[in-house]
């Protein structure tokens, strides 16, 4: 029993924190913003160069076999610089579920190879993400009605482009398209596909958190500097408390979120409860925090011009994405159900 | 990140498990905050406990424990609390007391006041706050004067859990009378029977007399029973308060188990359950869950070699609201049930959702109020100008 991610899980993390630093900043996302960009390829190479396009592709399909506990925490970072481009719905969701569903396909592997260092991206629509983002440029688009899966190219998927919240997530819905069916008996199939829906919601959760911490840290900034009644408003209490509580509220969604991506790494059956759980807990934080940032803001976080609304967007886009909170609330109650709430055994899940 | 309990972690489970199936009194001691004969049947078991060595498996062995790490503390308290043993009477002490004497005491100090403090042989009752002084604890008058190899302590402490029955008071005294504020503190002990001591029982919301006031004239004790520096009581009075707020006063486990209770409650109402009321069930188990993997995930940091800061506060914060939310929604499910005491022939689960309720209203005041934890967050978190 040891909470604490290890030494290279810890490496993988700064050296993705300090490479979006150097070129995912806010000031790089306005630019693409005012250009009309959502995706930039130097980018996603600069990404793909770390490995980072097929962390959860297994070594002998050319990716690195890491785990969920090493990815939740990229999902995070990814978050709270609100990456554009589809590093998580792709490297977190969709390639990996082309990776368990391949079978002796050579040709599906070799794709899988490819995407795995970078050379395009996967998406995945699903009942639970009726709207997958960057789907028109995907190499690959993965559809399921949670059993089965046909994929294909964009056009033979028939993608279609919507305008969402965020200038910068471009959302796409899907027709019933032609493609092709998958080839493994629907017991694999169904397996796979609820893996790849339980990764969906566990990485959008890592996502919000991350978000969850930025715009705190901006309306820390802001509370800071923003001077009223001769003082920074930081100073009094009525915005103190309600940071503060944000804090609180972010100190609990990581150990969720944390112990959601080991119990998935691992298969356990109380896995999708804990997703469910650092879901909905990450969902009402975001929502907590980007809310209160906007306001610390005062008129200024109403405006365009500051960045907090980015946000604030990216949040509401992904907290409806990989479920409902009915849907996890419902997979809460079947942990209840099923087990005691002091059956601390069951907490960490079944000891194998 | 490895979350799988080893093999030795699983066999001290069962062991503990075993001996609190043989241990643990068939039926619930009365409160230890009632009566006289509550608070010494409570004593009794703390020396059972003791005489196991169960009383501080965290401890070193010299003083009564068995030096295991805090891995294990939360194996155990999960194995207590599932067993239903008895509330700890003697919590002032060992939770927090304890850990502060282990850092700060010196041998001779240690060997004193930890063995017994272990054994229950002396309860303790915690003396900070004064009538004056509540969160602003630094506004503290009371004085201890030095006169030749003792003090001479003379002041006014309020709301001192356990002073009624307890042996022994820990409390915060001005030893330089012309320092201000923070500083020219100093920690000192005191015997609750000693001369010029009197203790005033209040009652509290519940009708127990779980609390007291301490008036102190001129009551003699050797400076042996300053623990620390004269002028050091402030910071050493932090270390005892992030012990109460961090990790040891409240343990996970006491909230999965009134989470569990509140499901076995819900389950056991069925269609008479209001359907609003599941979202707060759901609530309660996500929650508690919560707490638990935040409080395992600092004891893994801790065993690794950090320290705990300011995330006491935030845990404070947490299980404080968790506890209300709890409570509240057990009253909800309950509905005009729920406001049945004890004694009434009609209450559900003995009444205890409603005295739980009453304790969980405390959450957010004692151990230093949530609207001071927030300002702590604030400033040494997030680094937030002082007012």
């Amino acid at each position: 029993m040891d909470f604490r991610f290890t030494e290279e899980q810890e490496m993988i993390a700064e050296t993705l924190e300090s490479l979006l630093g150097d070129i995912c900043s806010t000031a790089h996302l306005r630019k693409m913003i005012d250009a009309g960009q959502t995706y930039e390829a130097s980018r996603w190479q600069a990404l793909a160069e770390l490995g980072l396009c097929g962390v959860l592709v297994p070594e002998d399909l050319g990716g690195l076999g890491l785990s969920e506990i090493e990815f939740v925490r990229i999902a995070e970072i990814c978050g709270a610089f609100l990456l554009p481009e589809p590093l998580v719905e792709s490297a977190g969701v969709a390639l990996p579920l082309l990776a368990q569903i391949c079978g002796t396909d050579t040709a599906l592997k070799d794709i899988v190879a490819q995407l795995a260092v970078g050379e395009g991206h996967a998406v995945l629509f699903h009942p639970a993400m009726p709207l997958a983002a960057h789907a028109d440029t995907a190499r690959f688009v993965l559809r399921s009605d949670g059993k089965r899966i046909k994929y294909g190219r964009p056009g033979e998927m028939g993608v279609q482009a919507q305008l969402a919240a965020d200038p910068l997530t471009p959302l796409f819905s899907i027709a019933v398209g032609e493609g092709c069916s998958d080839s493994l008996p629907s017991e694999q199939i169904e397996k796979a596909v609820a893996t790849a829906r339980d990764r969906g919601a566990l990485f959008a959760a890592a996502r919000m958190t991350g978000i969850a911490q930025s715009a705190l840290d901006q309306a820390v900034a802001y509370a800071r500097e923003r001077e009223q009644f001769g003082k920074p408003i930081g100073s009094y209490q009525a915005v103190k408390h309600r940071l503060a509580e944000v804090q609180v509220a972010i100190e609990f969604v990581r150990p969720v979120l944390y112990a959601a991506a080991a119990l998935v790494a691992r298969g356990d059956d109380l896995a999708r409860a804990h997703v469910a759980h650092a879901w909905l807990r990450a969902g009402e934080t975001v929502r907590l925090a980007t809310e209160r940032a906007v306001h610390v803001h005062g008129a200024m976080g109403y405006s365009w011009e500051a960045d907090i609304h980015l946000f604030l967007k990216r949040a509401l886009v992904l907290s409806r994405s990989w479920g409902s909170r009915d849907l996890h609330l419902e997979h809460v109650a079947m942990r209840t159900n099923r087990y005691g709430a002091l059956d601390a055994e069951r907490l960490f899940g079944d000891p194998r | 990140m490895d979350l799988i309990y080893t093999r030795e972690q699983e066999d001290f489970r069962m062991e503990v498990r075993q001996w609190m199936q043989e241990n643990v009194p068939a039926e619930a001691l009365s409160s230890f905050d009632a009566s006289r004969e509550g608070f010494e049947a409570h004593r009794s078991w703390e020396a059972r406990l003791n005489a196991g060595r169960w009383g501080m498996v965290t401890w070193p062995e010299a003083y009564g424990g068995r030096g295991l790490d805090l891995i294990r503390w939360l194996i155990f308290e999960e194995e207590y609390i599932r067993a239903g043993a008895p509330l700890r009477v003697n919590q002032n002490g060992i939770f927090l007391l304890g850990p502060t004497l282990m850092e700060y005491g010196s041998d001779a100090q240690k060997s004193r006041f930890l063995p017994t403090m272990a054994s229950g042989e002396e309860i303790w009752a915690q003396a900070w706050s004064e009538p004056q002084a509540g969160s602003d604890l630094a506004a503290v008058r009371s004085t201890a004067r030095r006169d030749g190899d003792d003090y001479l302590l003379k002041g006014h402490k309020i709301w001192s859990s356990r002073a009624v029955y307890a042996d022994w008071a820990f409390g915060l005294f001005r030893t330089e009378p012309d320092e201000k504020r923070h500083k020219g503190l100093s920690l000192i002990f005191f015997p609750l029977d000693a001369p010029g001591v009197t203790v005033q029982p209040i009652a509290q919301i519940d009708g127990e007399t779980g609390f007291a006031e301490i008036m102190l004239d001129d009551v003699r004790v050797p400076a042996f029973n300053r623990l620390g520096e004269e002028g050091q009581g402030w910071s050493i009075c932090m270390t005892t308060a992030g012990f109460e707020r961090g990790l040891m006063l409240r343990s996970p486990a006491r909230y999965q188990m009134a989470a569990a209770r509140l499901v076995a409650l819900w389950k056991r109402l069925g269609d008479d359950a209001p359907q609003s009321a599941q979202e707060g069930v759901l609530q309660a188990v996500m929650d508690a869950d919560a707490y638990a993997l935040a409080i395992y995930r600092t004891a893994s940091k801790l065993i690794a070699g950090g320290h705990i800061g300011a995330e006491a506060s935030t845990n404070k914060i947490f299980w404080s609201t968790m506890d209300m939310r709890l409570h509240r929604t057990a009253l909800d499910l309950l509905g005009p049930l729920g406001t049945l005491t004890e004694a009434a022939p009609a209450a559900e689960d003995g009444g205890a959702w409603l005295d739980g309720y009453y304790f969980a209203l405390s959450g957010p005041i004692y151990a230093g109020s949530n609207e001071i934890q927030k300002n702590i967050i604030a400033e040494r978190v997030l680094g937030l100008p002082r007012a």
